[in-house]
């Protein structure tokens, strides 16, 4: 290493003492490692780790843009997280070289790729497990800008064991490997569903309260439903399905199909009395299969 | 129709914890309390949709000579 210091000479007891105010390693390893502090002060000037920064990213993403290498398991673990945990995804991969001298345009070149897809939700990049010098190129300044740049939030994954790459800290949020990244970002289909079918169950019961002679087939209803709920060996997507099915079934307005109709004035209020309809006041007539425009003639 | 680009499912899903929360305030009146549940009937059946898609597409996306996008399906 090299040490950079003022030396003092005690002639007497013949020693030579040295204070070192800066050393600087000269190994390969070091000067990386300089190179990622210079990299990180510039970074860090420029705002580009600021919390401020950070956006959140959608509870529950449509499109997501990958960027990493073809080779590798990466990929495929990143593909089956996805296939296990949430279906109703699109992943866009844009691929790019990953270590290598060549790699930091490679990925500046595909995040300017994914900056040009329009409608995707976020971005996620990174790379499986590697040496040090390979995941160096997760601490180019190149790349971190064209992270910093992205229209999109972006996740970024390096699999390291214990160091953060620089791009970590410009992204939105980061994960240690990209398999936990897309556990992160996208959510559990059990979850969801199950949600969605103690919503539903809430919204059988909530009308169920107010209608007098419909109350109680609604709320036998919504009882039915929340024993369904507790069926954890069927596909959630065939409950969510059935739920559907049954509430629509339960809709005051299935009666419109036997010949009724629902007459609203224009904030919605259903039309009960004659005062309700001076001569010349529009409204809207709900039949079985939508909306008529009305009029009132009389009184 | 909601926007199938943006984030609908949370969209649908906020609104129909709204509408579960007016239907279940006391003060909501019969024709609100209908509004609300056709509303949330619909809101319900638009989250179950994205709920039941069928397979994730993992697409690949390549620029061309002339930088131009290239979508293609890609099989892992």
């Amino acid at each position: 290493m090299y040490a950079l210091g003022g030396p003092t000479v005690f002639e007497k007891r013949g020693e030579l003492s040295l204070s070192v105010v800066v050393m600087l390693p000269t190994s390969g390893i070091g000067q990386a490692q300089l190179a990622k502090e210079r990299v990180r002060a510039a970074l860090e000037k420029d705002g580009l780790f600021d919390p401020d920064r950070k956006r959140r990213f959608p509870a529950h993403p449509r499109r997501i843009a990958v960027v990493t290498s073809l080779d590798g398991a990466a990929l495929h673990d990143m593909i089956t997280v996805t296939r296990r945990r949430w279906r109703s995804v699109r992943l866009y991969l844009v691929p790019a070289q990953v270590q290598g001298a060549e790699a930091p345009a490679a990925l500046v070149r595909a995040l300017g790729v994914v900056n040009r897809l329009t409608k995707v939700d976020l971005c996620v990049i990174g790379r499986g497990g590697g040496s040090r010098e390979d995941l160096g190129t997760f601490d180019d300044e190149r790349v971190c800008r064209a992270v910093a740049a992205l229209r999109v939030p972006c996740m970024s994954a390096v699999g390291h064991e214990t160091d953060v790459s620089l791009t970590d800290l410009v992204a939105d949020g980061f994960a240690p490997t990209p398999s936990a990244a897309m556990e992160r970002l996208l959510p559990d289909l059990e979850e969801t569903v199950r949600h969605a079918e103690s919503l539903a169950s809430r919204l059988a019961h909530g009308l169920g309260r107010r209608t007098g002679l419909l109350a109680a087939r609604l709320l036998r209803s919504g009882d039915r439903m929340q024993m369904a709920m507790s069926h954890r060996l069927q596909d959630p997507r065939a409950r969510l399905d059935q739920y559907a099915g049954q509430l629509e079934a339960l809709s005051p307005l299935k009666v419109l199909g036997r010949g009724y109709s629902v007459a609203r004035l224009p904030d919605g209020t259903v039309v009960k009395r004659t005062a309700q309809l001076p001569a010349g006041t529009g409204f809207t007539l709900r039949v079985s299969d939508g909306d008529v425009d009305a009029r009132s003639l009389s009184p | 129709m909601p926007d199938p680009t943006s984030d609908s499912l949370s969209a649908d899903l906020r609104r129909l914890e709204e509408i579960v929360r007016g239907l279940e305030a006391e003060d909501t009146d019969l024709d609100r309390a209908l509004l609300l549940f056709e509303e949330g009937v619909a809101r319900l059946r638009s989250a179950r949709e994205r709920l039941t898609e069928a397979e994730a597409r993992v697409q690949k996306v390549l620029e061309d000579a002339a930088g131009q996008l290239r979508v293609t399906d890609f099989e892992a």
